[in-house]
């Protein structure tokens, strides 16, 4: 039983599965960061976690490095990679979410849509964030490259 | 042991893949930034807005059962300082749109819709400052006593108070 569970986690076909989930949550939340950088900017200004001088460069940057690994897992280039930057991607967001849920501040997630009139973040916010970090975890580990362009060149 | 070793290869691997997917984010965000029209400074002025949002200073708000009152007994011009679209997608029943900016060009025609009524004005999200932007513009005009209801629509929306849809 404990073999089968080991196995399941660490198929290489769950891989895929994740990948292509991180992947369009990645290109999906980075597209409409970069659509709207001011609302975005607004969002991380929301979490009072960066200085001043950081907001802009972070609404301006952090949305491409999404969509660049966003391509990179659903296309199966460096997915080592790209699991690498996901999982360091959600463990900073799991500490911004919790500290600001510490705090007790009513705020936007920012996380999928940067409209303020979204959800105020709750303990829903950082379980979603945590399964996709772990989800992230386990493309870093066991992805075989199923369907990949990597794999394509190769053959 | 070996799956260890596995482990440790894919981790080296993903270090130097992941610092070549940064450069690429990078050129591609600022190769972008250089070239699109509608962007934001890559330093914003944080410092002004915190202190308009976090301190009302001349401006007083009021609480969502007062302003339900004063739309109840018709007495008072509600104005919507959001954007247009959030504005068509639904706002207060009545209430006229307005941004900030636009505050000076519309005082007259401000003036005469409320009649002498008292004026609100609102935004959405408790950290939203177009309201309060909207009431010191007007007050500038020397259209006095604006009030803002802060965080608004979403406040009188959950309460289930009469909206409505439609452009400005």
């Amino acid at each position: 039983m404990k073999t089968k569970i080991m196995a399941f986690c660490s198929s290489p076909v769950l891989s895929l599965a994740f990948r292509a989930i991180l992947g369009s949550l990645f290109l999906y939340a980075g597209i409409a960061k970069i659509v709207d950088p001011m609302g975005f900017a607004l969002s991380i200004y929301n979490y009072k976690l960066l200085p001043d001088g950081l907001i802009n460069v972070a609404a301006i940057l952090l949305p491409w490095l999404e969509v660049i690994v966003g391509g990179s897992l659903l296309l199966g280039i460096g997915t080592a990679g790209g699991a690498l930057i996901a999982t360091a991607l959600f463990s900073i967001f799991a500490g911004a979410l919790t500290i600001n849920l510490i705090r007790g501040l009513d705020i936007a997630c920012g996380c999928f849509s940067t409209a303020a009139s979204g959800g105020s973040i709750s303990g829903f916010y950082l379980l979603r964030d945590l399964s996709l970090l772990l989800m992230s975890l386990q493309v870093l580990f066991f992805d075989k490259a199923l369907f990949s362009v990597t794999r394509l060149r190769k053959k | 042991m070996l799956k260890q070793k596995v482990f440790q290869e894919r981790l080296k691997a993903g270090v130097k893949q992941a610092a070549l997917l940064v450069i690429i984010s990078l050129a591609l965000g600022i190769s972008f930034q250089a070239v699109r029209s509608d962007k934001i400074p890559w330093v914003g002025s944080w410092a002004t807005l915190s202190t308009a949002t976090l301190s009302l200073q001349s401006v007083t708000d009021i609480s969502l059962s007062e302003a339900f009152a004063l739309y109840r007994d018709h007495r008072a011009l509600f104005l919507d300082a959001r954007d247009p679209w959030s504005f068509e997608e639904g706002h207060l029943a009545g209430a006229v749109h307005i941004e900030p900016q636009d505050a000076g060009k519309q005082t007259a025609e401000i003036q005469k819709r409320a009649g002498g009524r008292q004026i609100v004005a609102y935004c959405d999200g408790a950290e939203c400052h177009l309201g309060v932007d909207l009431a010191k513009a007007l007050e500038k005009q020397g259209i006095s006593s604006v009030k803002v209801f802060i965080n608004g629509w979403s406040r009188w929306r959950e309460a289930g108070y009469p909206v409505e849809k439609g452009k400005p």
